[in-house]
This record gives structure tokens, C-alpha cells and sequence, in this order.
């Protein structure tokens, strides 16, 4: 169903800070965020938008868009025999730099792709489980369980960051 | 560590907002679809190797070359015309990869437009040999490098090294790029494809 300008517009004010912030922890780029956002709008007014209001809700067919969008880049950064994000940081750089906030950004990074989306939509972006599986299209098992390996991997790899009892006094 | 300390330790990883130009770049890229031709069914690109391109190329000019120098007949001469025409074709394939490449740099050099002096509004890319700009108040152009004539296309400017600089309508239009730009001195062609 394809949609006017107006209601793009308005969709974009309505969801396109959470959809960003999505495909940006995703990918690790601002101008992919934004070309994978602009894309999942832009597919909207287009005749063969795949988008049924009775089958989802918008929410859901926009966050599936940016995924698919955010996917095909990042098989192209695998063709393209790309490791690092898009401004040139790698995992391991960014634990060398001991910052609480690039040590988790990197240590998702480093988490599998499947394990990764589920991970940023339900901490970051805190939707529920069935709305997860219907935008990865997985049972809500599966996203149970791979967000479970998420957390027991990061709670492992972001052990030394863990905030320590003081001893002090 | 527990649920709670790794919680906060993932929040610490908060996001930057998004260019405000996002939404303007949205916008204008909505006026673009609504002048699009109607979507075609995608089929692979036609992109045979470079070096198999110029390899082909080589092999039918020393051919023409060949048979102009002995086309006395009128066989001969259908013969010379037709390996004409392919090697323009395969010269046009050419220009066409060319031309692409130019794009795609222009995309990824931060493009920033100056339409009579004032910031206009981000470019659209949607097209691997055109991209689109819209006018405010006047409509919306597509642009592109290729030079031979083409219908409805006029040339009204050329690539310098670092910026485009050409005519859209009675708009004098700068598009300024952070690097330095491959063929330069190339022709920009401009074609008005509605009013807003």
C-alpha cells in the first residue's frame, strides 16, 4: 500500500529517531544509519510497498524495513572484505581505548549479527518479544535464547567493567 | 555481574542524534519519487569487466582499421559501418562506467549545494548515472555527466576540480565536494523533470 508524502513525513517525525538509533548500533556508521532510514520511508511511497496495516503494525513494518536495509549493507562491507565499522574502528581498537561505552559498543559489534539485532531491539530500543520475532521473522523462542547468548556474552566479555563494590570505608 | 549492573553498563552506549538535515533529505527525496518514471522490473546491470571492455574495443578498431583500408566494395564498406557502430557502443559502455564512478564519488564527498548564493537543499541519489536537486520554488532537475546529446538533456556547465558549478533553469547552482573530482572539465548535463 503505498502512502502520500504527508503521511511519510509524518511517520518520519513519529519513528525515525528510534529506527536511527537501530540501523547507527547496527552498522556503527551515521551516514549508513541515515541512508538505511531514508530508504525504509522512501519504500512507503512506492507502488509495490509491501506493507499491510492488518498484518503489522507500522512500527514493526518500518523496524523490518531499516533491518533489511541495515543487513544489505553489511553483507556488502562482507563482500567488500570490510571487518571494521564505517569509521575505521574494529572491536579491538576500541577496547584498547578503555572507555566503558566503546568497550560495550565494541563487544556488541563483536556479538553475531542474529544475536546483535535482538540484543539492540530489546535492551535499546525495548520492544517486546513477539514484536522482535515478527521484524527478524523467528519464533519468540529463538529470540528468547539468542538473547539470553547475547547478555551471557557480553556479561562475560565486559566482565572487567563491572562496577566494583568500594572498599573504602 | 547481575542483570541490573549489565544493564547499566549497556546504557552507557548512547547514540548521536541524527543530522537535522535528515528529515530535508527525506523530504526532497519524496518530491524525486513522485516525479519517477514508473519503477521497472530490476535486472542485472550490465557491467562486463573494464578490461574486457578495452580488449574488445582494441580488437574491433584494429578490425575497422583493416577493413577501411581495403572497404572498396560496397560489402566491405556495410561491414566498416557496422563495426563502427559497435565500437560507439562500446565507447558509450565506457563513458557510462565513467560516469557512474563520477557520481558515486560526488555521493560519498559531501556534497553541499549553493543555488544563487544560498545553502539549497541535499542531493538525491537514487540512480547510479543521475542524481536529482530540487529547486525551491522552481522544481526538480536530474543531473548527469554522460556527453553525448540527449533528448530533453542540455549542457549548461562542467565539473571543476573540487565542485560542479551549472544552470538549473534561470538558477546559477554550486555544488561544492570535499575532494578533488575525477573527469574534470566533464560536461554537466541538466534536465528539468517537473514543477513542484
Amino acid at each position: 500500500m503505498a502512502h502520500s508524502e504527508q503521511d511519510v513525513l509524518r511517520l518520519f517525525d513519529e519513528h525515525h529517531l528510534p529506527l536511527y538509533r537501530f540501523a547507527w548500533r547496527l552498522m556503527g556508521s551515521a551516514a549508513d544509519a541515515e541512508d538505511a532510514v531514508q530508504e525504509a520511508f522512501l519504500g512507503l511511497l512506492r507502488p509495490e510497498c509491501a506493507y499491510d496495516m492488518e498484518r503489522s503494525g507500522i512500527r514493526t513494518y518500518l523496524f523490518g524495513a531499516v533491518r533489511n536495509q541495515c543487513l544489505k549493507r553489511l553483507r556488502r562491507r562482507i563482500d567488500a572484505g570490510q571487518t571494521e565499522t564505517a569509521d575505521g574502528r574494529t572491536p579491538e581498537s576500541e577496547l584498547l581505548r578503555g572507555e566503558v561505552a566503546d568497550a560495550v559498543a565494541a563487544a556488541i559489534a563483536a556479538l553475531p549479527e542474529t544475536q546483535r539485532e535482538v540484543l539492540i531491539l530489546a535492551h535499546y530500543e525495548q520492544l517486546p518479544l513477539a514484536e522482535i520475532a515478527e521484524i527478524t521473522r523467528l519464533e519468540i523462542g529463538a529470540v528468547k535464547s539468542r538473547l539470553q547468548r547475547a547478555r551471557a556474552t557480553l556479561r562475560e566479555v565486559l566482565a572487567a567493567y563491572a562496577p566494583v563494590e568500594n572498599t573504602h570505608e | 555481574m547481575n542483570d541490573t549492573e549489565l544493564d547499566r553498563l549497556l546504557d552507557s552506549w548512547q547514540v548521536p542524534p541524527p543530522a537535522p538535515a535528515l528529515r530535508e533529505k527525506i523530504r526532497a527525496a519524496t518530491v524525486r519519487e513522485r516525479y519517477a518514471e514508473p519503477r521497472r522490473r530490476r535486472t542485472a546491470p550490465l557491467r562486463p569487466r573494464l578490461r574486457w571492455l578495452i580488449a574488445t574495443g582494441v580488437v574491433f578498431a584494429a578490425l575497422t582499421v583493416a577493413m577501411g583500408q581495403g572497404s572498396d566494395s560496397p560489402a566491405g564498406s556495410r561491414i566498416v559501418q557496422a563495426l563502427s557502430e559497435l565500437w560507439e557502443h562500446l565507447a558509450d559502455t565506457f563513458q557510462a562506467h565513467r560516469v557512474a564512478a563520477l557520481v558515486s564519488q560526488i555521493r560519498g564527498a559531501d556534497p553541499q549545494v549553493s543555488i544563487d548564493g544560498k545553502p539549497g537543499p541535499a542531493l538525491v541519489f537514487q540512480h547510479s548515472m543521475v542524481f536529482d536537486l530540487e529547486v525551491p520554488g522552481d522544481g526538480l532537475y536530474s543531473i548527469t555527466f554522460f556527453p553525448k546529446p540527449l533528448n530533453g538533456w542540455k549542457r549548461t556547465g562542467q565539473v571543476k576540480e573540487t565542485y560542479l558549478e551549472f544552470e538549473a533553469g534561470a538558477h546559477h547552482v554550486v555544488i561544492a565536494c570535499n575532494r578533488r573530482l575525477m573527469m574534470s572539465d566533464s560536461p554537466i548535463m541538466v534536465r528539468r523533470r517537473g514543477t513542484k
